[in-house]
């Protein structure tokens, strides 16, 4: 009876000498898309991993503190007591006119009065400042650092459609890597003549 | 297999998760280092027999600390009756958030007119004599002796009210 696909050991033979080049970029392919999806870990963890320390990730949502931080950015926030802020740290506070509402300005300057501690910020874009105070015990945020651009792909992240299309984009680029890995030609197969 | 798949996946996950670090590294926001101290600012008020120079503040300052470097300022006090006057001094302040915080000196030459925390001077000073169009200098020293609690990015705002007596002549 006669086998309908090609033996494994003929296939190796037929492609191995004759594009050797293939195997590089094959295998320069492979290294670029576990890069990616490490890069995508590694955001994934710089997003996650400061929840368990007392930080959230926010989307900067307008150009009031441009150059340091983008509308589209996504800045890491470490809550902190007022007291340990300090003139030139960029912080994040309820909106003193709409507490629902959380503004990311510079500290330009702060003083205690009684419980309570007393800002003036401003953002590095705004010509005017705002003047704010929080209970000397409450907490506001600090920006430990941001990621450019990531909230734009969060905002578009957050409809069902482009989600999906993210997700399976995520699981095809695995299961080329994973599939691409498995149909790979082994070396030192053992049907293949010595 | 697991000779050539291993290693091309191993450094591919470990450059992407070094470039998110890189990235991370790159736009990290330092915590600011500007140093909050406790703030305290002077102005004086004066009565109509004496002047002084401006209504404006001559000794502000924003970075006392405990243990740190005092604040000097000098606050030239100008008799404008037609004779001398004694001038004493006292503090009015609304806040009492630095009253114990803070020391003060107050000197006119040698002469030492006060010398104690914020609070003491809420009480009028010893005099200083300002003969017939003399001008007096009282030299303001304000500091935080090392060891006093919550006194970080507190400030107070002191009016120096100063009061001027005009000297009776001795009888003859």
């Amino acid at each position: 009876m006669t086998a309908l696909t090609t033996p494994r050991s003929r296939r190796v033979r037929l492609i191995e000498p004759v594009m050797p080049a293939l195997r590089v970029l094959r295998g320069l392919l492979r290294f670029l898309g576990f890069t990616v999806a490490g890069f995508a870990v590694g955001i994934a963890l710089a997003l996650a991993v400061p929840l368990a320390f007392d930080a959230r990730p926010l989307v900067v949502l307008s150009g009031s503190m441009e150059p340091a931080l983008h509308t589209g950015d996504v800045s890491v926030v470490r809550s902190i007591a007022p007291l340990d802020a300090r003139p030139g740290d960029i912080v994040t506070f309820r909106d003193p006119d709409k507490a629902d509402r959380l503004i990311t300005h510079r500290v330009r300057a702060m003083h205690v009065q009684g419980d309570a501690v007393v800002f003036r910020t401003r953002g590095d874009a705004n010509n005017v400042s705002e003047h704010w105070r929080v209970s000397a015990s409450g907490e506001i945020g600090r920006v430990i650092y941001s990621i450019p651009k990531l909230g734009w792909v969060l905002s578009y992240a957050r409809s069902k459609g482009v989600f999906v299309l993210m997700l399976g984009a995520a699981l095809a680029l695995l299961l080329v890597l994973e599939l691409t890995a498995i149909w790979r030609p082994e070396e030192g197969d053992p049907d293949e003549p010595a | 297999m697991t000779l050539t798949i291993t290693p091309i996946r191993t450094a591919g996950i470990a450059s992407g998760l070094a470039l998110a670090a890189l990235l991370v590294l790159a736009f990290r926001v330092p915590a600011s280092s500007e140093m909050l101290g406790a703030g305290v600012r002077f102005t004086a008020m004066a009565p109509g027999e004496v002047h002084v120079p401006s209504t404006d503040s001559f000794l502000d300052v924003g970075e006392l600390t405990p243990g740190g470097k005092a604040a000097r300022a000098t606050l030239p006090v100008r008799n404008v009756t037609r004779g001398p006057v004694d001038v004493r001094m006292r503090a009015r302040m609304a806040s009492h958030d630095l009253d114990r915080a803070v020391r003060v000196e107050l000197r006119s030459g040698a002469r030492m007119l006060a010398s104690g925390t914020l609070a003491d001077l809420r009480r009028w000073t010893r005099p200083v004599r300002l003969e017939r169009a003399g001008e007096q200098n009282v030299h303001v020293r304000a500091w935080i002796p090392a060891g006093a609690e919550d006194t970080v990015g507190r400030r107070v705002s002191v009016r120096l009210q100063l009061d001027a007596e005009l000297v009776k002549a001795p009888r003859r």
